[in-house]
């Protein structure tokens, strides 16, 4: 007896010691996110192979603002971008087109540009230019959609309003032949919030083959849906109430001696603007809008926000605080100066591209959603 | 034999420093009972009795050792994607040293389940953060219980133990000189003092021998929390574009992991046969007073800027943390197990054959809002056999037993639908299964 206890306590012993030192341990792979922020920015090592840069980088050297230029991608603003990689295997092929002009002016040209990676832009090319009688001098915040096998490009115009030129060449999208005139905004207008033309579209098509579109006037943005794409109606987001609301508005002022420490002033206090819109269906099968758009605060900054909504019509929801900008985009006074969103979703992450322009220059900058996934250069 | 035992008795229960319930709680103690579904509270004298119920070691008829391996497999997705959660694997050991105290049977046991990847996981998760609550970080733990059990009357057993565990302070001192623009020209100094702290909770049984044939069990768990405690101090000179600043800030963290719940479980064991035995089980969970995991951080920050420094490089103050209650509920998990024994010859050897089940109505309630603890239904359904030969060797006067088990659980997909349009994880659905195998080999002396 006495000689096996000692072997038994022994093995128990050896047993004992065997438990090693940990990996991370996992759990949390795959795990669901709405991809709809918050947003980072891409790092130096996401965006620059050796000295070519291709975004923006965090605090570079030399800079005291947060932002590069792109060596590879143009100074342009206001983007709108097309998906057509898969996302597998690095295929992160985008379309995207921006708005160009003189620094400090209002454009007068909508460029289309391409990146394999989505971060790499080649192939540069103006393909429509301000020049049509109902422009103004000037075209702007363009919004691309693929509707059957062409590509819709729906613009603001210098002289108030929005327009729309459609590819002759299908999917491509390098030539556009523009309407004979602005699209039509019709139905009962609130002039206590929509007290401009309206600008900064964003259309999202539904299943029936109508449109819905969202647009920016004053501090507010607002909704129209349309059969063809050419002729809207205003649509009243909240019906319980006798004038026709937007979607969302400005966030209430609030004094700054009455927030808790650490808690940050609405980003949206003075306006909201350029809203990017995509619909989509949630993993319950709700439909589900999901719209980025540029807040304006009351110090001269702005930053990306973002709403929700389930359905097809009715206001929508605001999430607490924006999902890009902050001080990495700031001017030197640490204001923030992202804005003009638009968002490529690839299976389990999404990319933001927002205009990061201080006094109107012309810069671009990425964030990746979820904020722990990284991109390698190729 | 009776010394041997004491002595066992006070340095096991002497050295006992972390336990927890965790991979226990999930996927059984020792293959006889996790074959059974775990409803053995009054069918249990062996070592699983450690976590059963205590009360059946008094039953034990000689020194008992036993010695297995468990391994449960995770395949747990959310919206149809493998979330990989790590799998719990350990070896499972543990004593029962029977005696006699003033005529009275009385017996010591000790029971560990030692996880071969990691003692401990503590993981502090955004609140946000989908996680599977309920098998990602808690399973990953040891456990360990001692216990001592009596049998004043034929037909009562009583037993009883303590379970330590530690609770952890620690602080961080960071000081020095910090390049903001160059972290790695920064000299720092850092100063790591941490604190163990040791908390107790009882668990307690009785068992009642209503008739040759029928026995009848209640069993008490207390509740048990790890509350982690640090603090962070930064006193250090920020230096960025030429301008030196000093800056302060401290900041402190309390957070509450590996909350076990209160558990009651009232059980019968029937033999309707001589080689058949039916157990059945229901367990009541506290989950009502489960603590939110989520870290709690407040910090305080010291920081003039000087004029000309760059607003852009001020720190910001981290909003304090507004923890979200969980609100999980109560539950009731019935549990059955059969087991029939098939003699081999005359000299007492015997095979086993085992079949248990249990349903685990998920605690969690419906995740519409700003937390994602995630979890489902769980189904399980367990097998196992065991063989014990009597005398196999001169040199083994007893009963060598060897028993193995595999459990099978279900997760039926879960869907969550959020209440807010503008969340930033959306709906999702949430199910999986779960595999576990385990053996155990034992030896008992008479």
């Amino acid at each position: 007896m006495t000689n096996l206890r000692l072997p038994l306590l022994g093995l128990c012993v050896v047993a004992s010691a065997c438990a090693t030192l940990a990996g991370e341990g996992k759990g949390d792979v795959d795990l669901p996110n709405a991809l709809t922020g918050p947003f980072r920015a891409l790092k130096h090592g996401e965006i620059c192979d050796g000295d070519v840069c291709t975004g923006v980088d965090e605090l570079p050297p030399g800079t005291s603002n947060g932002t590069i230029s792109y060596p590879g991608a143009p100074p342009s603003r206001s983007p709108s971008v097309l998906v057509r990689g898969t996302g597998r295997d690095g295929d992160l092929r985008v379309v995207l087109y921006a708005e160009r002009g003189p620094d400090g002016r209002p454009s007068e040209r909508i460029v289309r540009m391409e990146a394999p990676d989505a971060r790499t832009f080649e192939d540069v090319q103006d393909v429509l230019s301000a020049g049509a009688p109902f422009e103004g001098g000037a075209i702007g915040d363009p919004c691309a959609l693929e509707v059957g096998g062409a590509i819709w490009l729906y613009y603001a115009t210098g002289a108030g309003g929005i327009a729309r030129a459609r590819s002759t060449d299908g999917l491509q999208g390098r030539a556009f032949e523009k309407d004979a005139g602005p699209i039509v905004l019709g139905g009962e207008r609130n002039d206590l919030w929509e007290t401009e033309p309206p600008r900064a579209p964003a259309v999202v098509r539904l299943d029936d083959g109508s449109f819905h579109l969202f647009y920016a006037s004053g501090a507010s943005i607002g909704e129209a849906t349309s059969p063809d794409g050419v002729a809207f109606t205003r649509l009243d987001a909240d019906p319980s109430t006798p004038v026709m609301d937007p979607v969302i508005g400005p966030s209430e002022p609030v004094d700054p001696a009455t927030l808790p420490p650490g808690v940050r002033l609405p980003f949206d206090d003075r306006a909201v603007d350029d809203p990017w819109v995509d619909r989509g269906l949630s993993a319950a099968g709700r439909v589900q809008y999901r719209l980025h758009f540029t807040g304006r605060d009351r110090r001269g900054g702005s930053s990306i926000g973002f709403a929700g909504r389930f359905g097809d019509s009715g206001r929508f929801e605001k999430r607490d605080g924006f999902v890009f900008g902050g001080k990495l985009f700031g001017d030197p006074d640490g204001n923030s100066h992202a804005n003009a969103p638009t968002v490529a979703r690839f299976g389990d992450f999404a990319l933001m591209f927002a205009s990061i322009d201080y006094e109107r220059s012309q810069k671009l900058g990425i964030g990746i959603a979820p904020q722990r996934r990284t991109l390698s250069i190729r | 034999m009776r010394a041997f035992a004491w002595a066992s008795a006070v340095v096991l229960v002497a050295s006992a420093r972390t336990a927890s319930a965790g991979s226990t709680d999930a996927f059984g103690y020792g293959s006889r009972s996790a074959a059974l579904g775990g409803a053995v509270s009054a069918d249990s004298s062996d070592v699983s009795a450690n976590y059963y119920n205590p009360a059946g070691l008094a039953a034990a008829k000689g020194l008992t050792f036993e010695v297995g391996y468990l391994r449960a497999l995770y395949a747990l997705k959310m919206n149809g994607r493998d979330n990989q959660v790590d799998p719990v694997r350990g070896m499972y050991f543990g004593l029962v040293a029977p005696g006699e105290v003033a005529g009275i049977p009385f017996a010591f046991g000790v029971g560990l389940h030692l996880p071969d990847d990691r003692v401990f996981r503590v993981r502090s998760l955004d609140q946000e953060q989908p996680r599977w609550e309920m098998y990602d970080n808690r399973p990953q733990r040891i456990f360990l219980a001692t216990n001592l059990a009596i049998r004043p009357l034929k037909w009562l057993e009583i037993g009883g133990g303590l379970v330590y565990l530690a609770a952890t302070r620690a602080s961080l001192d960071i000081t020095g000189r910090l390049e903001i623009a160059s972290p790695r020209e920064s000299e720092l100094r850092h100063e790591v003092d941490a604190d163990l702290t040791s908390i107790r909770y009882p668990q307690a049984g009785v068992r009642v021998h209503a008739t040759d044939k029928l026995r009848f069990a209640a069993v008490y768990r207390g509740e048990f929390q790890l509350t982690l405690d640090i603090s962070a101090r930064l006193d250090v000179e920020a230096n960025a574009l030429g301008i030196s600043v000093p800056f302060l800030t401290y900041i402190t963290t309390r957070s509450v992991n590996a909350f076990l719940p209160r558990q009651a479980v009232f059980g019968a064991s029937w033999d309707p046969h001589e080689q058949v035995t039916v157990d059945l089980d229901v367990t009541w969970v506290n989950w009502a007073a489960y603590k939110s995991p989520v870290t709690a951080v407040q910090a305080v920050t010291q920081f003039e800027a000087p004029p000309g420094f760059p607003p852009s490089l001020v720190p910001e103050k981290p909003a304090p943390t507004v923890i979200l209650p969980p609100r999980f509920q109560d539950r009731f998990v019935p549990r059955v197990g059969v087991e029939g024994r098939l003699p081999l010859g005359t000299r007492g050897h015997f095979l086993a054959g085992r079949l248990g089940y249990f349903y685990e109505r998920s605690p969690i309630p419906e995740q519409t809002g700003g937390t994602n603890f995630v979890d489902a239904d769980r189904h399980a359904v367990s097998l196992g056999a065991g063989v014990s030969l009597r005398d196999v060797a001169r040199e083994i006067p007893g009963d060598l037993r060897f028993d193995v088990h595999g459990m099978y659980s279900i997760l039926p997909e879960r869907l969550t639908a959020k209440g807010s349009a503008a969340s930033a994880i959306g709906d999702y659905t949430a199910g999986g299964h779960i595999w576990s195998l385990g053996a155990v080999m034992g030896l008992r002396f008479r």
